[in-house]
């Protein structure tokens, strides 16, 4: 009982980062609240055991980046049947926004280039890079979060600007 | 500082992430390096791209959210055990079905041969000589 009142309270204090985080990567309302609460029932059959080698929330983030690859190859794997209901959910944007629909469809377009860009880096650069500059998590916490080196955070922060610029080379004159 | 370690660090300095030792070091090279100049300029237009397409987080009740988490872990306590007993459940139910099936099956062919000689027999004494060649 004691065990579930003190894990009530790690939830409290680490839900909003963890959901932040799950959030950038994954995109989707529904699919990180999913992602969320499978994060916080794996780290609570497992906080028993928890030894302290890290910090509570570095643990968390830890399994919530496992989840979040779990989640993107299960996407990959049924992608193919959600190509119709993509583009439903991009027809209901249009409709409901109210500015006018060139500015929308060019922000659109823009987003869907950078997001597109973003998921496309190969799995660590895009891990790295969304944890520092979608989430701003230090270059410590990354480098403990993935068990690799600082040095190999920074490189691969490089490889992922790299590789953006060159993605993201001509939008400027969209 | 070589060119790799500056390029290592160019994100930094966009960001303002970085200590003024190695700001003023980056800035030296960029001056005399116009690989890594251009690299610099690169790097801020695509940076300020993504930043304006960065999707909201979406706003949260984040006390009902705790409280959903804790139900979450509770259900998923509960059926987690359950679902793999249902799954057992279901595929025995079937293959019992299916066993009860085949052997009815198998009964009933058996069946259908006995009426079928008792009937022959029944005919045969009526003596009608089609049915005896």
């Amino acid at each position: 009982m004691k065990v579930q009142e003190n894990f009530e309270d790690v939830i409290a204090k680490h839900q909003k980062k963890i959901y932040r985080i799950v959030f950038s990567f994954v995109k989707n309302e529904a699919d990180t609240d999913e992602i969320v609460q499978q994060t916080f029932f794996n780290a609570f059959k497992s906080y028993k055991n928890f030894e302290g080698r890290s910090s509570v929330e570095t643990w968390l983030i830890r399994i919530a980046i496992n989840n979040v690859r779990t989640h993107f190859r299960k996407r990959k794997f049924f992608s193919i049947f959600q190509v119709f209901s993509d583009a439903e959910e991009e027809i209901k944007e249009l409709k409901d926004n109210s500015r006018s629909a060139e500015e929308v469809f060019k922000n659109k377009m823009i987003s869907d280039k950078v997001n597109k860009a973003i998921g496309n880096l190969p799995a660590r650069q895009k891990e790295v890079f969304v944890m520092k500059h979608l989430n701003g998590l230090q270059i410590s916490e990354i480098a403990g979060i993935l068990g690799i080196a600082e040095g190999s955070v920074k490189a691969n922060i490089f490889k992922a600007m790299n590789n953006l610029r060159k993605l993201l080379g001509g939008i400027d004159e969209m | 500082m070589k060119c790799d370690d500056i390029k290592n660090e160019l994100y930094f300095y966009i960001r303002n992430e970085i200590d003024l030792t190695t700001k003023k070091e980056i800035e030296n090279h960029i001056e005399k390096c116009s690989e890594c100049r251009k690299l610099l300029n690169e790097f801020s237009k695509t940076l300020n791209i993504i930043d304006k397409s960065i999707i909201e987080m979406p706003s949260k009740n984040w006390n009902y959210f705790a409280e959903k988490t804790v139900a979450g872990i509770h259900h998923r306590k509960i059926f987690g055990f359950l679902k793999p007993a249902i799954v057992f459940a279901v595929s025995l139910l079937v293959f019992t079905i299916s066993y009860k099936y085949y052997k009815y099956r198998s009964v009933q062919q058996t069946t259908s041969l006995t009426e079928t000689e008792e009937l022959v027999s029944y005919l045969s004494d009526f003596d009608i000589p089609e049915l005896s060649q």
